[in-house]
C-alpha cells in the first residue's frame, strides 16, 4: 500500500507540476486555525472506541439474522426500508469490510486475526480513523480490485450501496457471501448498524458494548457542554460552496452536542450549493470549513461575506476532513472535537 | 413597408442592449438578500460618486461586490463566446464551427481541471483563469504545429487537428475526473465548473475577462474586413491583398483569447459560441462587421438570462452550462430542420 500511495503522489505531483509549474508559484500554506479543546480527552475517546471486548460469545451457527435494509434515497430525500433476512452456515473468520465504517465498526468488535483485509481508504487518514493500524496490518486493497479481493478469500465481504453493483455480482458470481449494509449517515444508524454487524460475525456482546459506550460517551459529552440560551447555529462550508443538509452525517454531528446545523435549517436536503449572499443571510455563528481547503483565507477575503456575524468574529474553524466524512462509531470524536470548537468560544 | 437594413439592424442592437439592461436589472435587484429597488440605484450611484446620501454597508457590499461582478461576467463571457464563435465560422466557412471546434475550449477545461485537482485553484483566485487561458493558447499553438506544412496552414487540416485534440484533451480531461473521484469534494467542484458556474463571481474575475474581451473585439475589428474577404474564397482573398495568413491565425488566435477567457472565469458553458452567431448572422446577414458585435450581444444575453434563471427561478443545482445546452439544443435542431435544404449545397 505504501507502494501504491507512493506512485499515487507521484501521479499526481507529475499532473500538478509538470503542466502547470510555468504558470504558479504558490504561497505557503497557512497555519490551520484551531478552536477550544474538546470536552473529552481525544485520545482516550479515540482508543475506548477503537476496541471493545465483552463475554465471549456462544451463539449457534448455521444463523438466519432477520433485518431491516434502510438506504437513503438522495433523488427523493427519504428512507426505503424493507425487511429481508441473511444466512450464514457458518461463522465467518475471513471477513472484508469494503467501506470504512464497517471497517471502524469490526475493528472494534471482531477479533483482528478475523479481519483478512481493507479496502485503501480505511487505509487513508483522510478517510479513516484507523488508517496507521490497517496500514501496518494490511493487505489492503483498491475498491475496484475485485479479483484481489477474491483471491484473498473471504468467508464474508461487506458491502454497501455505493459499493458498486459489478463488485457485487461478481462476489454472487465467485459465492463469497455478501452483506450488503445500509444507511450510515446518523448515530442512530450507526448504532444500528453496529448491532447487525455483531449479530452477523457472531460478536452480539461486543457491539453491545460498544452500543453501550456510544450512549455513555454521549452523555459524558452533553454534560460536559456548558448550558446556554441559545444553540449555536454552525455551517459547514466545503468547496465550491457546498452545504451539508438534514441526511448528512454533520447533521447528526451538531445533533449530538446541541448545536443548529444551518445548512439543515435552512431546507437542504443533502449537499446543496449557495453563494456568498445567501451564506450572509443565513449569517451562522460559527462556520466550518475542511482543513487544507484554504476556504478560511477565501471567506474571510470576501468583501459581501465581511458583513457576516462569523467572519466579523472570526469564528471560521477548520477541522480535518476525517472527522467530516466519519460514518462509524468515530462520529463521537467528530462531535468532541466540534464541541471544543463551539463551546470553548463562548463567553 | 420594410425597414431599410440600417434600421432593423439599429432596432436589433437597442432590442437586445434592451434585454441586456433588463437583465442587468433584475441581477442587480433579485437576490436572497431583499434590497428594495430604489436602494439598489442609491447604492451604484454612490459608488460612482453621483449619491451623497447613505446607504447601508452591508447591502453595498452585496450588491456592488456580488451581484454586479456576477452579471459583469455573464456579460463579458456571453459576449466573449458570441464574438468567438462569430470568427470561426467565418474562417471556417461552416455554420456548424465554433470555439470548441478547435479544441480550444477542451484545452481549456483540461487545464482548469487540472489547476483544480492539484489543488492550485484553493490557492489563488488566479490559478484556475491562468491555466484555463495558458491551456487555450497551447491548444492553438499545437494545433498551428500540427497544420502547418512548410509555411502553409490547411483551414481542413486545421480543423481535422482541432478535432483530434478536442478528443486527446477530453479523454485527459476525464481521467483527471477519475482520479479526483477518490477526494469527492474536489471531484464535485470539478464536475461543477465543467457544467459551467457563475456563483460568487467578484471583480477579480471581471478583471480577467474584461482585458480579454477588450483585446480580442480590438484585435477583431482590426482584422474583421479581412474576415468578410476570407469567405469568398482563399483565392479571391488573395488576389484582392489580403494577407490570408496573417489575417486568418490573429483572428484565431483572437477568438482562443476571447474562449480562453471566458472559460477561465466562468466554466465550460457550450452552444452560445455556435448559436449566437448562426441566429444573428440570419437576422442581419453575413458581414461579419456586424456580426461580431450582435453575436457577442445575444450571446450576452443568452448567458445573462440562463444565470438568472438558475439562480433565481430553478434555485437547485441546476447549472448554466446545462441550461444553454438544454435551451441551444433544441433551438438549433429546429434551425437545422428550417434550413436543411440549404445545408445541401454548402
Amino acid at each position: 500500500m505504501h507502494n501504491s500511495r507512493r506512485r499515487y503522489a507521484a501521479l499526481r505531483a507529475a499532473f500538478s507540476t509538470g503542466l502547470l509549474l510555468c504558470c504558479l508559484l504558490l504561497p505557503a500554506a497557512g497555519r490551520a486555525q484551531s478552536g477550544g479543546s474538546p470536552p473529552l480527552p481525544m485520545n482516550d475517546l479515540k482508543k475506548a472506541l477503537s476496541l471493545v471486548r465483552s463475554e465471549p460469545q456462544t451463539g449457534s451457527w448455521p444463523r438466519t439474522i432477520p433485518y431491516t435494509f434502510k438506504v437513503y434515497d438522495f433523488k427523493t430525500d427519504a428512507f426505503h426500508q424493507e425487511a429481508k433476512a441473511f444466512t450464514l452456515a457458518k461463522q465467518p473468520v475471513r471477513i472484508i469490510p469494503h467501506a470504512v465504517g464497517a471497517a471502524e465498526i469490526l475493528w472494534a468488535i471482531c477479533p483482528r486475526e478475523r479481519l483478512t483485509a481493507f479496502n485503501e481508504f480505511s487505509a487513508d487518514p483522510e478517510f479513516s480513523f484507523i488508517a496507521d493500524a490497517v496500514r501496518q496490518r494490511g493487505p489492503i486493497f483498491k475498491s475496484k480490485q475485485t479479483e484481489l479481493v477474491i483471491g484473498f478469500q473471504p468467508d464474508l465481504v461487506f458491502t454497501v450501496f455505493y459499493s458498486g453493483a459489478e463488485f457485487k455480482e461478481k462476489l454472487r458470481q465467485a459465492k463469497i457471501p455478501c452483506f450488503d449494509l445500509g444507511y450510515f449517515g446518523s448515530i442512530e444508524s450507526i448504532k444500528e448498524q453496529t448491532l447487525l454487524i455483531g449479530k452477523i460475525v457472531g460478536e452480539e456482546a461486543n457491539a453491545q458494548a460498544l452500543v453501550n459506550l456510544i450512549d455513555a460517551k454521549i452523555a459524558a459529552l452533553k454534560s460536559a457542554i456548558p448550558g446556554g440560551n441559545k444553540p449555536v447555529r454552525v455551517l459547514y462550508y466545503d468547496q465550491g460552496g457546498y452545504i451539508p443538509g438534514r441526511s448528512s452525517n454533520f447533521n447528526s454531528i451538531c445533533s449530538i452536542i446541541g448545536a443548529v446545523n444551518v445548512g439543515a435549517e435552512q431546507g437542504i436536503k443533502s449537499w446543496s450549493q449557495i453563494d456568498n449572499e445567501t451564506l450572509l443571510k443565513w449569517n451562522p455563528d460559527v462556520i466550518i470549513v475542511p482543513r487544507g481547503s484554504r476556504l478560511r483565507e477565501l471567506l474571510m477575503s470576501s468583501k459581501v461575506l465581511s458583513y457576516a456575524q462569523a467572519i466579523q468574529r472570526g469564528k471560521v474553524y477548520e477541522v480535518p476532513g476525517v472527522y467530516l466524512r466519519v460514518d462509524s462509531q468515530f462520529m463521537l470524536l467528530s462531535a468532541d472535537l466540534l464541541a471544543g470548537v463551539l463551546y470553548a468560544q463562548q463567553p | 413597408m420594410r425597414n431599410s437594413p440600417k434600421a432593423s439592424a439599429a432596432l436589433l442592437a437597442g432590442a437586445l442592449s434592451g434585454l441586456i439592461i433588463l437583465g442587468g436589472f433584475f441581477t442587480l435587484t433579485s437576490g436572497e438578500w431583499p434590497i428594495a429597488i430604489i436602494d439598489v440605484f442609491k447604492i451604484i450611484l454612490a459608488k460612482l460618486g453621483l449619491y451623497a446620501g447613505s446607504v447601508r454597508d452591508v447591502e453595498a457590499a452585496i450588491v456592488w461586490d456580488g451581484r454586479l461582478p456576477r452579471f459583469l461576467v455573464a456579460l463579458l463571457v456571453g459576449f466573449s463566446l458570441g464574438g468567438a464563435g462569430t470568427i470561426m465560422q467565418g474562417i471556417f466557412k461552416n455554420p456548424m464551427a465554433s470555439p470548441g471546434v478547435m479544441g480550444i475550449d477542451s484545452g481549456a477545461a483540461l487545464g482548469a481541471v487540472l489547476a483544480l485537482y492539484a489543488g492550485l485553484a484553493a490557492h489563488s483566485l488566479f490559478a484556475l483563469p491562468a491555466a484555463a487561458i495558458l491551456f487555450a493558447v497551447l491548444t492553438l499553438v499545437m494545433v498551428f504545429a500540427i497544420a502547418t506544412s512548410r509555411g502553409q496552414t490547411s483551414v481542413a487540416t486545421l480543423l481535422l487537428a482541432g478535432i483530434a485534440l478536442n478528443l486527446v484533451f477530453g479523454a485527459l480531461t476525464s481521467f483527471v475526473i477519475t482520479l479526483s473521484t477518490r477526494e469527492f469534494d474536489v471531484g464535485r467542484v470539478i464536475v461543477t465548473w465543467l457544467m459551467g458556474d457563475l456563483n460568487n463571481r467578484s471583480w477579480e474575475h471581471v478583471g480577467i475577462v474584461f482585458p480579454t474581451t477588450v483585446i480580442a473585439l480590438a484585435g477583431t475589428l482590426f482584422f474583421v474586413k479581412d474576415l468578410n474577404i476570407l469567405m469568398l474564397g482563399e483565392e479571391t482573398a488573395s488576389n484582392l491583398g489580403v494577407n490570408i495568413k496573417q489575417a486568418r491565425n490573429a483572428l484565431l488566435l483572437f477568438s482562443s483569447i476571447e474562449t480562453g477567457g471566458a472559460i477561465a472565469v466562468s466554466g465550460v458553458i457550450g452552444f452560445v459560441g455556435l448559436i449566437a452567431p448562426h441566429m444573428m448572422r440570419s437576422l442581419i446577414g453575413p458581414d461579419n462587421r456586424k456580426l461580431v458585435f450582435f453575436a457577442g450581444l445575444l450571446g450576452a444575453v443568452f448567458i445573462i438570462y440562463a444565470d438568472l434563471f438558475v439562480r433565481l427561478i430553478v434555485r437547485v443545482d441546476l447549472k448554466i452550462g446545462i441550461v444553454t445546452s438544454l435551451l441551444g439544443g433544441p433551438f438549433f435542431l429546429y434551425l437545422i430542420i428550417k434550413y436543411r435544404k440549404r445545408f445541401e449545397y454548402m
